[in-house]
């Protein structure tokens, strides 16, 4: 168990800046999920912690060890992490036991303690009994627990996972979920967990650190990273959330402020000792527009078509008043919307997001 | 490369290199037998090494990392991922090998030497001295060999990454 500090590290390849002043603090067993869409830097960090990669400035310490510098560099063979790998990178000419016990093999451990071990690791992820198999021979969930038995043997420090539920089918994704969740509460190992979803990461992380562009652009707690996101970006990446340009009226106490978004007039969470600026942005949910009739306060939004998603209605509509910012919101069975309709929008919660200072 | 040129020019460019005693060592390798084996590595080598490389271009990196991972420094990752993922096309380009010099004649009718005869020389001579009898005995001997190897490849031929074996698509 240990901490892991990542502290500015930077990593180019050529021209393109895979990672961008990139730090990170994990406490000791904490689970935190690092997401974004693919190509944002996240497999390079991981790549970059596990000590295959060294990188260009920063520093990275494991525990109270620096491990990478530009100038010092740990081999991943002396770090004592645990990687499940998202292709699991099983050894195919070796059994699962053999794979698990492989790494006591290589730190000496002997046999009836090295069996004794492998057994408990087989059985803490339900696979006794199929120590005598090849890998070949299992399905892809089995393939997925061998991994991270193997990983977890050895008792690592920290582990990374890069996506591993990737490959799976879906059924099957939400029950490794939780078998992950399930492993971390009971093993209480610090874990990166590397992925794309953000339903995954929501579901099992401590804290999240959404990456985009090679830099972090937030780290929070799934709540927080919903409810209050720091930029643009994260908002409209983090459960498809809008951003809409609104004016900020009046700067009201206790975390909320009076927006007007396009002469209609709302209240809105927004972060204490913001600099007041007049013209921001604004994040807003779903779940948080309604229809509702003409004659009473809205935002005016023209209906581009109706989506039923069983039980409900996804309407996409766009402002009338800026054609190019659009809505979605939810709208209850039956719904009577044909495409073109002019609808009169009320927004019960919004965040105004802080770094959204337009000059 | 080596394999497109031809066996004589080969041979005739390893006499006139050994031809003088090696430099600095004082030993010449003319007139025995390390002179073939110094030709057919030439020859041979790349026909061997081909499966090798395919079979280790397929492998899976990060079955090397996991292993690095798990704290394997790189002779233990040699000798227990990689060599054993890489073993039956490294066997493949042996037996190609074996199959090709077993009755090579070309390169060694020019360089051999009394006492270091090749199979290839010894048919040649037995036939040129009019024991036709003898080479043909000999030579259903080499055949059956050769028939029972390529057999022997063929039986695994299901474990080899393609393109290994030429005669297979």
């Amino acid at each position: 168990m240990a901490r892991l500090t990542i502290d500015r590290v930077t990593k180019s390849y050529g021209v393109v800046r895979a990672l961008d002043d990139v730090s990170l603090e994990v406490a000791d067993g904490e689970l935190v999920a690092v997401l974004g869409a693919s190509g944002c830097g996240k497999t390079t960090l991981l790549r970059q912690i596990a000590g295959f990669d060294r990188p260009d400035a920063g520093r990275i310490l494991i525990g109270d060890a620096v491990v990478s510098t530009p100038t010092r560099h740990v081999p991943p063979e002396q770090r004592r992490i645990g990687i499940v790998f998202q292709s699991y990178a099983l050894w195919p000419h070796m059994s699962v036991t053999e794979n698990v016990a492989y790494g006591l093999a290589v730190s000496g451990v002997r046999d009836p303690e090295r069996r004794n071990r492998v057994n408990a690791a087989l059985a803490l992820v339900e696979l006794d009994g199929l120590g005598e198999r090849r890998p070949a021979l299992l399905s892809g969930g089995q393939r997925q627990r061998v991994a991270l038995a193997r990983c977890l043997v050895t008792e690592p420090s920290l582990v990374l996972l890069d996506e591993p539920l990737a490959n799976l089918d879906v059924h099957l994704r939400s029950s490794m979920e939780r078998e992950f969740a399930r492993f971390h509460e009971r093993t209480g190992t610090t874990m990166i967990y590397v992925t794309h979803d953000q339903s995954e990461a929501m579901a099992l992380a401590d804290r999240i650190a959404v990456m985009d562009d090679g830099r972090v652009r937030q780290v929070a707690t799934p709540t927080l990273l919903y409810r209050e996101p720091a930029d643009a970006a994260v908002a409209r990446f983090i459960g498809e959330g809008m951003v809409v340009p609104v004016e900020v009226r009046s700067p009201g106490a206790n975390g909320t402020c009076e927006v007007d978004l396009f002469g209609y007039r709302v209240a809105m969470r927004a972060a204490a000792g913001q600099p007041q600026a007049r013209a921001a942005q604004a994040c807003l949910r779903a779940r948080s527009l309604r229809v509702v009739g003409a004659d009473v306060p809205g935002v005016r939004a023209r209906v581009e078509r109706c989506i039923y998603r069983g039980g409900h209605f996804r309407v996409e509509a766009h402002l009338e008043a800026s054609s190019d910012i659009a809505l979605h919101l939810s709208a209850p069975e039956p719904c009577a919307l044909a495409p073109g309709a002019l609808i009169n929008v009320a927004v019960d919660d919004g965040w105004l997001i802080p770094d959204s200072t337009q000059g | 490369m080596p394999y497109a040129v031809p066996g004589v020019v080969l041979a005739i460019a390893a006499i006139l290199l050994f031809l003088k005693p090696l430099p600095v060592l004082g030993v010449s390798l003319y007139n025995t037998l390390w002179i073939i084996l110094f030709c057919y590595l030439a020859r041979f080598l790349v026909l061997g090494l081909r499966p090798v490389i395919a079979g280790y271009r397929q492998l899976d990196r990060t079955l090397e990392e996991a292993s690095q991972i798990a704290g394997a420094r790189l002779l233990r990752r040699l000798r227990t991922v990689v060599l054993p993922l890489i073993a039956p096309a490294a066997t493949a380009g042996a037996l190609l090998i074996f199959l090709t010099a077993f009755n090579e004649l070309t390169v060694s009718a020019l360089l051999w030497s009394s006492g270091s005869e090749t199979l290839g020389v010894v048919f040649f001579s037995f036939q040129q001295g009019g024991d036709a009898t003898y080479a043909a005995a000999l030579g259903v001997l080499t055949v059956g060999v050769s028939i029972a190897l390529m057999y022997s490849t063929l039986l695994m031929a299901d474990r080899l990454p393609p393109g290994v074996l030429p005669w297979r698509d």
